[in-house]
């Protein structure tokens, strides 16, 4: 018996295939088999009703080409991307910096430091959907918080600068809408992406920070000519991982605005899900989804190449 | 050029004193070696020197400046980390002329490249500007490392340890050539090193630390000789001085090479006797190293070494009683409580 089990163990290709299965067989029917269904859907005329197959070529692709809608979505979808990975790499720059920076030793100072770096790490450990209601609330048409500082501040309301409104109507105005969707994405990778540079910013070895400064380097040249360039592979791959996230999610813009108002915040998934579920035509549904294939996957071999190369340095 | 003076100075981490009160001066263009066993507080003291770290207690003079409680870019000095600290991101001439961008000496890009150059043709480094830290070999990113301490005429060179992570041919001729060029700039060095060879071959004079306290300051070849207490007396040299009780207060002590065979001694010299049996012999090519026991007053036997240059061709008989002996000039005499040295006529 313990023969037998020892000569299985010392298999290395028997193994192999055990240790490999569990991943394999996620992979294959988490990504592998919608990812299939997406594609064959995608070149049919199925919809919720009716899941048979016709094979009617790329004429969904075509017809969804030609919808203003979707050229809003694809619009959207790369500008929120773009300027939300922007804003939070620069907010995560300034963050990790601060919570980097050396405090003199003093035991409230390390608690503070604890708690902060607690309180940041928040909007990403909340799940999404929570939060996002959370700041549905934050954008009330009526009751928004935010609308009461302002007329607190006398910004807002009869005779004010913002007025005579009494509220900014945070996503019913296109500008606005975008705006909040926008935030509402760098309010949730912020976190993620400060941990990450935070790992970068103090993995440089302090040699070289204290030769700076022996150098003669100041604050912001140490900053820019020093820590930045050390740190960018790293910063790079949090870039590339924000972009991913942001491309292909749905929960921020189907919780504010569903792509509203009008298709003025319309993204990808959003119209995919609009169009396939809730207006049932899975087929072009399939189509508008598959879009953003391509992209992601552009994304992902960057990111796992920088990854790679940083490793070698 | 400037002369260095420290006052006092204390530096403590929590509860760990890492200099623990340090009065010491360097005068202008001398090559000062700190020396010491490591975790004696010789970085520490180097880093508060450069500015990196700020003394509890004690003063820094830098010239006429008191620099106490300026920054390191105010202080003209220049400091090599042990790990040579290169920015692998930029070029060896990025390195080198970081210094003149970051303290705006030098704002004139052609100026900065010839000073660069100048630099870089002191170590004869000029011909690797364009590569990178990480394309070379250990004693050239030594050398960019001094090259980017000297490039901005600093008025003090701080070195800490550099020749350490060098192999051991490297280290001798790195260390020539570390001398040779700090003669030629006249610059004020202070060079840390735990290996008292390096201290002994490169110090004008050398501190010996202990505990980040001073033990010593003087020319290698008189703290060699006159040993202050039995700590430097046993730090230095290698293997370092025999050590011996005469009594319950006095210890004494000879070094290695002066325990000779009787025949060897210099003829008609007043000298002490010891009668030993020699139990193991190395032969280092240029010594040969006897290893024995002697008796000290109590009776106990205590192992004593005797080093025998290559010319000194007698055959020394292992396990057999021989007749060994120390010049009374080179006998040495320290207090068994505090370790302290004593005068010579106290112990006779
Ligand atoms: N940043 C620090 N924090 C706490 N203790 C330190 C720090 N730097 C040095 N020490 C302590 O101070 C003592 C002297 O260290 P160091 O100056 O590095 O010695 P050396 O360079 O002679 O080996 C050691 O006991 C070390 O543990
Ligand atoms: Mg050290």
């Amino acid at each position: 018996m313990n023969a037998i089990m020892s000569r299985w163990i010392d298999d290395s290709r028997l193994m192999g295939i055990v240790f490999l299965a569990p991943a394999t067989l996620y992979i294959v029917l988490l990504v592998g088999l919608p990812f299939v269904t997406a594609l064959l859907f995608s070149v049919s005329t199925a919809t919720v009703g009716d899941a048979s197959f016709n094979y009617v070529g790329l004429r969904n692709f075509a017809n969804v080409w030609q919808t203003p809608a979707f050229r809003d979505a694809l619009v959207n979808t790369f500008s929120f991307t773009v300027i939300a990975q922007i804003c939070t790499i620069i907010l995560a720059n300034i963050l990790a910096q601060l919570l980097t920076t050396p405090l003199p030793q003093r035991r409230s100072g390390r608690i503070g430091m604890w708690i902060a770096r607690m309180l940041l790490i928040l909007p990403w450990a909340t799940p999404l959907s929570l939060s996002v209601v959370g700041w549905l609330w934050m954008f009330d048409s009526k009751y928004s918080p935010i609308d009461y500082i302002f007329r607190e501040l006398a910004l807002l309301g009869p005779g004010t600068v913002w007025g005579p409104a009494n509220n900014l109507i945070w996503l019913g105005k296109p500008l606005l809408a975008k705006a909040s969707i926008i935030f509402v994405h760098v309010w949730r990778m912020t976190p993620l992406a400060t941990v990450i540079l935070m790992a970068g910013l103090s993995s440089i070895p302090t040699d070289l920070l204290d030769q700076a400064e022996v150098d003669g380097s100041r604050y912001f040249r140490t900053l820019f000519q020093v820590k930045l360039p050390l740190i960018m592979p790293i910063m790079l791959i949090s870039l590339l991982f924000g972009f991913i996230f942001t491309f292909g999610d749905l929960t921020v813009v189907y919780i504010l605005t569903r792509g509203g108002p009008i298709t003025h915040t319309l993204t990808l998934p959003m119209y995919s899900f609009l169009v396939g579920i809730d207006g049932g035509n899975l087929a072009q549904g399939a189509a508008v989804s598959l879009f953003i294939f391509p992209v992601l996957l552009l994304v992902a071999v960057v990111l796992l190449r920088t990854a790679s190369r940083a490793e070698v340095r | 050029m400037s002369d260095v003076n420290l006052q006092g100075i204390v530096k403590r981490f929590g509860d760990v004193q890492a200099v623990a009160g340090v009065d010491l001066h360097i005068s202008s263009g001398e090559f000062l070696v700190v020396l010491g066993p490591s975790g004696c507080g010789k970085t520490t003291l180097m880093r508060t020197i450069a500015g990196l770290e700020k003394p509890e207690e004690g003063q820094i003079n830098i010239g006429a400046r008191d620099v106490t409680a300026l920054p390191p870019r105010k202080r003209g000095i220049a400091m090599v980390f042990q790990s040579y600290a290169l920015y692998p991101h930029m070029s060896v001439a990025g390195n080198i002329g970081f210094p003149l961008k970051a303290q705006r000496r030098c704002p004139d890009r052609t100026e900065r490249e010839q000073r660069v150059y100048q630099a870089a043709q002191m170590v004869s480094i000029e011909h690797l500007l364009d590569r990178r830290p990480r394309q070379l070999s250990g004693g050239e990113r030594q050398r960019v490392a001094i090259a980017r301490a000297i490039v901005s005429q600093p008025e003090v060179l701080l070195l800490d340890e550099p020749l350490s992570n060098l192999d051991a041919k490297l280290r001798a001729y790195a260390r020539d050539e570390l001398k040779g060029f700090q003669r030629k700039l006249g610059i004020t060095t202070v060079f840390v090193t735990h290996d008292q060879i390096e201290a002994m071959g490169l110090g004008d004079r050398i501190v010996v630390m202990r505990d980040g306290l001073v033990q010593q300051v003087g020319p290698p070849q008189a703290i060699y000789d006159r040993p202050q207490n039995t700590f430097v007396a046993t730090f230095l040299g290698s293997p370092g001085m025999n050590l011996q009780l005469v009594s319950e207060r006095v210890q004494r002590g000879f070094r290695p090479e002066h325990l000779l065979p009787l025949e060897e001694l210099p003829p008609g010299a007043a000298h002490e006797p010891f009668s030993w049996r020699v139990t193991r012999v190395e032969n280092l090519g240029s010594d040969r190293l006897l290893y024995g026991h002697i008796a000290d007053y109590r009776g106990e036997m205590q192992l004593t070494v005797s080093r025998l240059p290559s010319n000194v061709t007698i055959d020394i008989p292992l396990d057999t009683v021989c007749e060994f002996g120390v010049a009374h000039d080179q006998l040495h005499f320290f207090d068994v409580a505090s370790g302290e040295r004593l005068a010579e006529g106290v112990a006779a």
